[in-house]
């Protein structure tokens, strides 16, 4: 009888004040929100990079800065329109377009994994060399094709700034950092000059050979600073490495 | 006569409840918005610049010579994983940091990168002015190993023992350019410069063979 009482007691209590108790989920999301806004990158410069690329690790603190993105990416599998997987050979991209397509591997050179526990096939293993197709190379060195469009992506940048409205133009500032005046006494507006920076997202396995051949085109189509694209490795202590 | 409110009605009084739902749903927002539009990866970037040609020697205008002719510190990655560490006429500094066992794999040979980042440390010691480090790299030479070596010559590891001549000399470096920086703020003038690190050992790497057939 007593229990019966208290029971219904008990009942009535719940469905006239019940309340979701919210605190714990504010201290998680709290907690949450501090992580994520200590690790939030606040760099202007987004740019996205090739997923088939591995890129090798560096303790070096820069960040990337603005400029064209030239990315070598090795031959990879990837699901073709059919759904198959097809070999894609491997290509220098120049802002996000496949300008050189490198040989594709030797079957040799490609080594299937036996399937896994569950029977799923396995991910192939590509020795890539990154092999130019005959006459890609000109005679001086030069990869021809990626200094025809490194010229073009050159011109297409001076364009656009050229063609700016006034007012979007940005002042152009002398050596020692002074604003050029003219009669009047008012600072000049006129077109930035091209940056001629190329940032260079490269696989970790190309060889020197390969990114000497692209730096001299670009140096060639008057590209005057190199950035090497890495993955920030806060933990490297290089100099306990062995390479 | 009135009588003195009880205690008991004073803790009858109501609860007070704050409104967590605006603010939880702020919050929802946020942490969706940065979970959406965080990178995942860490990205850093190494700056070269490219080698360009000198001028002719009597084009150099007599006050821009410096009074010692640079060091010119170059570094050659040869084939067979040796390091040369030499400068431009071999006579200052002249180095041979031989290849090293690799741990993971017997009889394979690497670059002994920790000898080369010592030779350059003592490098920096008995020359605390200079910054820059040539590298001229054999064709095989990969790009993972290019970076691991690059990194031993920009940087001071946290572990090393700075030589007091270069911890003075990179104040004094650091110094200068933040005076410069100011100067030209007085003045109304907007300076880009990069500011000196306080862990900089040869920070200006440039590769010295892009241009030759080699």
């Amino acid at each position: 009888m007593n229990r019966s009482i208290r029971t219904r007691r008990a009942r009535r209590k719940v469905k006239k004040d019940f309340e979701l108790p919210l605190t714990s989920m504010m201290d998680m999301l709290v907690i949450l929100l501090v992580f994520l806004l200590k690790s939030y990158s606040t760099s202007a410069v987004a740019f996205t990079t090739s997923g088939n690329i591995d890129l090798p690790k560096s303790a070096t603190p820069e960040a990337p800065t603005e400029g064209m993105n030239l990315i070598i990416e090795p031959a990879h599998f990837a699901a073709g329109p059919d759904g198959k997987q097809q070999l894609i050979p491997g290509a220098i991209l120049l802002e996000g377009n496949r300008i050189v397509e490198f040989e594709p591997p030797a079957p040799g050179d490609i080594v299937t994994p036996p399937s896994g526990a569950d029977g799923a096939a396995a991910k192939p293993l590509i020795n890539d060399h990154y092999y130019f197709k005959p006459d890609v190379v000109g005679g001086d060195g030069r990869i021809l094709a990626l200094f025809d469009s490194l010229v073009k992506e050159k011109e297409k940048a001076e364009f656009i700034e050229k063609n700016l409205p006034v007012e979007a133009r940005s002042y152009v500032r002398q050596q020692d950092g002074s604003l050029p005046k003219d009669n009047k006494g008012n600072p000049v507006l006129a077109p930035k000059p091209f940056n001629g920076i190329l940032i260079i997202h490269a696989d970790k396995a190309v060889e020197y050979q390969l990114l000497r051949k692209v730096m001299y085109t670009a140096a060639a189509a008057e590209f005057k600073t190199f950035k090497l694209i890495t993955k920030k490795d806060e933990s490297t202590d290089a100099a306990k490495k062995g390479t | 006569m009135l009588r003195r409110p009880s205690a008991r009605r004073k803790t009858e009084s109501q609860e007070l409840v704050i409104n967590l739902v605006p603010m939880l749903d702020a919050l929802v927002t946020l942490v969706s918005f940065l979970l959406m539009t965080m990178g995942y990866m860490a990205i850093s970037a190494i700056e070269t610049p490219a080698p360009m040609l000198a001028p002719p020697d009597d084009q150099v205008k007599e006050l821009e010579k410096p009074k010692e002719p640079p060091l010119q510190l170059t570094a050659e990655f040869e084939r067979d994983n040796t390091i040369l560490l030499h400068d431009w006429m071999g006579s200052r500094v002249n180095f041979k940091v031989s290849p090293k066992d690799d741990p993971s794999e017997p009889g394979k040979k690497i670059f002994d990168v920790e000898e080369f980042h010592k030779k350059l440390i003592e490098v920096k010691g008995k020359y605390p002015k200079e910054t820059q480090l040539i590298l001229k790299p054999s064709p095989g030479v990969s790009y993972e190993n290019l970076v691991t070596l690059m990194d031993s010559g920009r940087y001071f590891e946290k572990t090393d023992v700075v030589p007091e001549n270069v911890r003075e000399e990179l104040a004094k470096a650091r110094a200068q350019a933040l005076a410069k920086l100011e100067q030209a703020k007085k003045e109304g003038k907007l300076l880009s410069m990069a500011i000196p690190g306080e862990n900089e050992l040869f920070s200006n790497v440039i590769f010295g063979n892009i241009l030759s057939n080699e």
